[in-house]
């Protein structure tokens, strides 16, 4: 009888004792965005759209103290970026970079706010101005090859462009070694005014 | 715990058949035993003072051998090694996480063994201590650029004492086994989460963090009594 006892004292003992004691930390190693870090020329890689059977590339350029943005975007009639359709290009300046922050996916991103400029679409062929001209794009039936027109503030396709010297917000995400960012999708907001979510191109220096 | 469930349930269930099975016994006449049974009977039950055993086990801490001396019919001294190498890769949307982890014990364990009731022979209680050399790490990659986007490393402390209760058969032609199901305690374990380009929800760190505890062991022994 003592040996059973003993016995059950065990089986209590098992389920009521076990384990181990669980501390925890966590480190945050994500990098700091500085604007020594941004200052420079980035470029994404072509990307195709293998269903409107065109391509893009887009280039951003940070000034020595990345207080000024200019993206250019270049859209291709080919998949592989060699014969240009349009240009857009996005000028911002007071570039202020904010604090870290996580998107709705867990994604480690840092705020910044931007004044726009100017935001320009540019045909390159004539056939490209003509075709804008047709859908009056943008409202506009000015359109003629190598002429840059500013579109901000206008509603062009399913996008409306942000006007002249409005606040633009947007999200940096830099890769934990430092070689490339992404932005995040202005065209799709949070209630903060912040993109929800990223853009899938990277762009490397 | 669904396997110590069902352990502490046949225990439970089988006490009391093993007290009513020798109270029947007692009150039944006599049974006639053929001298060959007789024999095969008494090795079995024999007192297994000074001998010992040695023999593989599989466990949920690892594959290991074990070894041990009966230092009377009811003590029994014990010790045994394991190791476990696991490694594990995983992913969706565009990222792959791999985890690794890196078990090896040293045991050092007493028994008791509850001789006294003929139902029970072979059944015992344990404790020991635990030596472990345990880590993992685990990596959360994405496909597309190979950047890492966050890490993982767990540590559990180097000691812990272990208890735990079991039935060791030993056979009449040396053949032995034994089934033991077992507890740590006193033990503490670390985990380091490291968010490079991806923050860890309380959800996933939960997850983790049960997946990869490893508070109870259950160990299935076969080996050669000498």
């Amino acid at each position: 009888m003592k040996s059973y006892l003993i016995l059950l004292m065990l089986i209590i003992f098992l389920p009521t004792g076990c384990g181990d004691n669980l501390s925890t930390s966590t480190k945050d190693e994500s990098v700091s965005v500085t604007t020594d870090f941004l200052a420079g020329t980035w470029t994404a890689e072509c990307v195709d759209n293998t269903t409107a059977l065109t391509s893009t590339k887009t280039v951003l350029v940070f000034s020595a103290t990345a207080d000024n943005l200019s993206s250019t975007s270049t859209n291709y009639s080919d998949l592989n970026c060699v014969t240009q359709n349009f240009v857009i290009r996005k000028t911002m300046n007071t570039l202020s970079l904010g604090s870290k922050s996580t998107t709705a996916q867990n994604q480690i991103m840092t705020k910044y706010t931007a004044v726009v400029s100017n935001i320009t679409l540019e045909p390159k062929t004539s056939d490209t101005a003509t075709s804008l001209n047709t859908d009056s794009y943008c409202g506009s039936t000015g359109w003629s090859s190598g002429a840059q027109t500013s579109i901000a503030g206008l509603t062009c396709g399913s996008i409306t462009y942000k006007a002249q010297n409005a606040e633009y917000s947007d999200l940096i995400q830099v890769s934990s070694e430092k070689t490339f960012i992404r932005l995040g999708n202005t065209t799709n907001l949070g209630s903060n005014g912040y993109p929800k979510t990223l853009y899938k191109e990277e762009y490397y220096k | 715990m669904f396997r110590f469930r069902v352990f502490l349930l046949i225990i439970l269930l089988f006490s009391p058949l093993s007290l009513l099975a020798q109270s029947e016994s007692s009150e039944a006449e006599p049974e006639v035993v053929k001298p060959e049974e007789s024999s095969e009977m008494q090795t079995d039950e024999k007192d297994r003072s000074g001998g010992s055993e040695g023999g593989l086990f599989y466990s949920t801490w690892g594959i290991g051998v074990q070894g041990s001396y009966n230092f009377t019919n009811e003590i029994l001294f014990g010790g045994d090694v394991s190791s476990q190498s696991t490694s594990s890769s995983g992913g969706s949307s565009g990222t792959t996480i791999e985890v690794e982890t890196n078990i090896q014990t040293v045991n050092a364990y007493a028994r008791y063994y509850l001789r006294d009731l003929e139902f029970t022979d072979g059944l015992f209680g344990q404790a020991g201590l635990a030596f472990r050399n345990w880590s993992g790490t685990g990596t959360i990659t994405e496909d597309k650029t190979k950047a890492k986007l966050a890490s993982i490393k767990m540590k559990w402390s180097p000691m812990v004492l272990v208890t735990g209760v079991g039935w060791h058969k030993v056979w009449s032609f040396g053949m032995s086994t034994a089934i033991s199901f077992n507890a740590s305690i006193g033990g503490s374990r670390t985990v380091e989460y490291t968010e490079n380009m991806l923050r860890f929800s309380d959800a996933i760190k939960s997850n983790f963090e049960e997946n990869t505890d490893f508070p109870t062991n259950l160990v299935i022994y076969l080996g050669y009594s000498f």
